[in-house]
């Protein structure tokens, strides 16, 4: 029976690999150095800039000055972050704030606890030749854009604006070679590789006063039940990683993002830090009182009656619902 | 049909090929299309050389991937041949279920395929693993099915117990099925991870495979770069195809009629 052999093994690799996926079934586990906590932080795309200020977090020391081990989990296409922590399979989370509002609608056991930035960096991106000024201008528009966002039925049912919709498919062939083109874009990214490639070019956030989500980190009813000082230390050591990335020297969280991807030049990651700074994306804007972190209630339940509107919720939630503000950083005293 | 003198089976594609790289600078020079919507060859091989790094990196990860979806098909698909031929009813029970979940694309499954075996490498491979499962079950079985009946009717002469029968002249048999089921689940198993790397990849580890970089030079607009990926996509199929190739040749040569041989 000499060719069991290697068939027995092939059976024990694959009850490896089966295994690798039963991980995760004990939520906070104490880390190697005893007084650190292991928390697992999942990410909804690869590792970017838009995620600097957790790896500068991480890089300088301020998860660990709390008694946290961070260990942020790279996403990707099909990233399911708030799945992953509904499961517990990552105790924190970041994403889209209307998807955390949608989710609760569905019955997803999730809360926002703190913002990551003030405004979603979505926007829209356009030849320079043809501008667009406000979201008005996309009236009688072609816009390449995801189907399903949120924002597309908001500019419709909402704003009035009609215009006629492309798949999204995420490359920039179409729009480098047709100057009247439009298409949704992340502010902190496609503009800069367009401008590589010698187009002129601009990009208008969708954000606006209709319509504002947030970026923010959430986590699972049950960790936050059961760990509340857990959240409130990362929500803080979060909050000021962001604000060092922003306003300090960045170089310890490129490095980590530098290592986690080869792909991403320091040119790039320049460019995107200068535009979460010129949109105000994360420290978001003085004149109405917002600071780095910050949720406010109002502009929550403001976002729920919106989506409730444009028909996205499968049942009402109240604010309470959706995120708690215990957690929330008090601004720095000047 | 006549065979073609061996100089002339090596001219032929040489020919073709030059012709279709003269045909794309015609279209690039008529229609003075940039670089980066039709890149031309010679700017796709220096960007593969630009790029060889990034390339080499994501390409052993792509294997990696490919050979851990590869090797459970293979075992998993033999097991289940086994199973199948071994009796009537069990065939006639699993058969058609496992024709329904063939036919369920797995693009359709990846969201589950994350939740259940996780994103990065085990979603990967457990892809890449279904992918290339029903072509080998299919093949073996059949195999196991088509031996010879003189050979069978020699070993129930001879007493020959289901398990010797099955061990000793049916597998054997099969061998030549289960090869090319393997050669097919072989051009699947990298196609099946590079779609693995697209659809559940992470960059954990600092690489994220070929499928990672076609996002990466999607959205950089780096189309000559994303044409390098594709020859590096096409060369490691060549490999994993040239392996299977090889195992074909090593098992079968000294007895099959597919090989020439001395003894004839």
């Amino acid at each position: 029976m000499p060719r069991l052999v290697p068939l027995l093994s092939f059976l024990l690799l694959a009850g490896a690999f089966a295994g690798c996926s039963k991980k995760g079934a004990v939520a906070v586990a104490p880390a190697a150095t005893p007084s650190l906590v292991k928390v697992r932080f999942q990410t909804d795309w690869f590792p970017e800039p838009e995620h600097g200020g957790y790896y500068q977090a991480l890089a300088k020391g301020f998860y660990a000055a709390e008694g946290l081990e961070v260990e942020i989990l790279p996403g990707g296409p099909n990233a399911q972050v708030m799945t992953t922590v509904a499961l517990g399979r990552a105790e924190m989370g970041m994403t889209n704030g209307d998807d955390v509002i949608v989710a609760v609608a569905r019955g997803v056991p999730i809360k926002m606890v703190g913002a990551e930035m003030q405004r979603d960096p979505q926007g829209i991106l356009f030849h320079a030749e043809h501008p667009l000024h406000t979201l008005q201008d996309l009236q009688g528009k072609t816009l390449m854009a995801g189907a399903g966002s949120t924002w597309i039925q908001v500019l419709h049912k909402k704003m009035g604006i009609e215009f006629n919709l492309i798949p999204l498919l995420g490359d920039l062939a179409r729009f480098m070679n047709n100057p009247d083109f439009v298409q949704q874009c992340f502010v902190t990214n496609e503009p800069f590789f367009a401008r590589q490639r010698g187009a002129r070019v601009g990009a208008l956030l969708i954000a606006s006063d209709t319509y504002e989500p947030y970026r923010v980190m959430f986590t699972s009813d049950d960790f936050l039940a059961k760990h509340p000082d857990i959240v409130g230390k990362f929500v803080r050591a979060s909050v000021k990683g962001w604000v060092d990335y922003l306003t300090g020297d960045p170089a310890p969280a490129n490095r980590l993002l530098a290592a986690k991807r080869n792909d991403l030049s320091p040119e790039f990651m320049a460019y995107s830090i200068k535009a979460m700074n010129d949109y105000q994306l994360v420290a978001g804007d003085p004149a109405k009182g917002e600071t780095a972190g910050q949720l406010k209630p109002e502009r929550l339940q403001k976002q729920i009656k919106l989506l409730q509107e444009v028909g996205v919720l499968d049942k009402p939630v109240a604010v309470s619902d959706v995120a708690t503000f215990e957690f929330i950083p008090k601004p720095p005293e000047n | 049909m006549k065979k073609l003198p061996p100089v002339i089976g090596w001219v032929l594609p040489v020919v073709s090929g030059l012709l279709f790289v003269a045909l794309w600078y015609g279209v690039r020079s008529v229609t003075g299309l940039k670089s980066w919507i039709l890149p031309t060859p010679v700017e796709i091989i220096a960007a593969a050389w630009r790029e060889r790094g990034r390339l080499w990196d994501a390409a052993g990860h792509t294997a990696l991937g490919a050979l851990g979806g590869f090797v459970l098909a293979a075992v998993f698909g033999f097991a289940t041949s086994l199973l199948l031929g071994v009796s009537r009813s069990l065939r006639a029970s699993l058969y058609p279920w496992l024709l329904v979940l063939q036919m369920t694309p797995v693009i359709v499954l990846t969201p589950v395929i994350m939740l259940w075996a996780g994103p990065g490498m085990p979603g990967i491979i457990t892809i890449t693993w279904l992918i290339s499962y029903f072509p080998i079950v299919a093949n073996m079985t059949q195999g196991l099915l088509s031996t010879d009946m003189n050979h069978v009717a020699l070993f129930r002469m001879c007493n020959a117990s289901r398990v010797q029968e099955m061990l000793l002249l049916r597998v054997p048999s099969a061998m030549p099925y289960f090869l090319a089921g393997l050669r097919i689940a072989a051009t699947l198993a990298p196609i099946g991870a590079i779609f693995g790397e697209y659809m559940v990849g992470n960059s954990s580890g600092g690489t994220g495979g070929l499928g990672f970089l076609v996002y990466s030079y999607n959205t950089q607009i780096k189309i000559p770069a994303l044409f390098a990926t594709a020859l590096t996509s096409c060369l490691l199929g060549f490999i994993f195809v040239a392996a299977v190739s090889w195992l074909n040749w090593a098992v079968l040569h000294r007895w099959h009629d597919s090989f020439e041989r001395h003894d004839h």
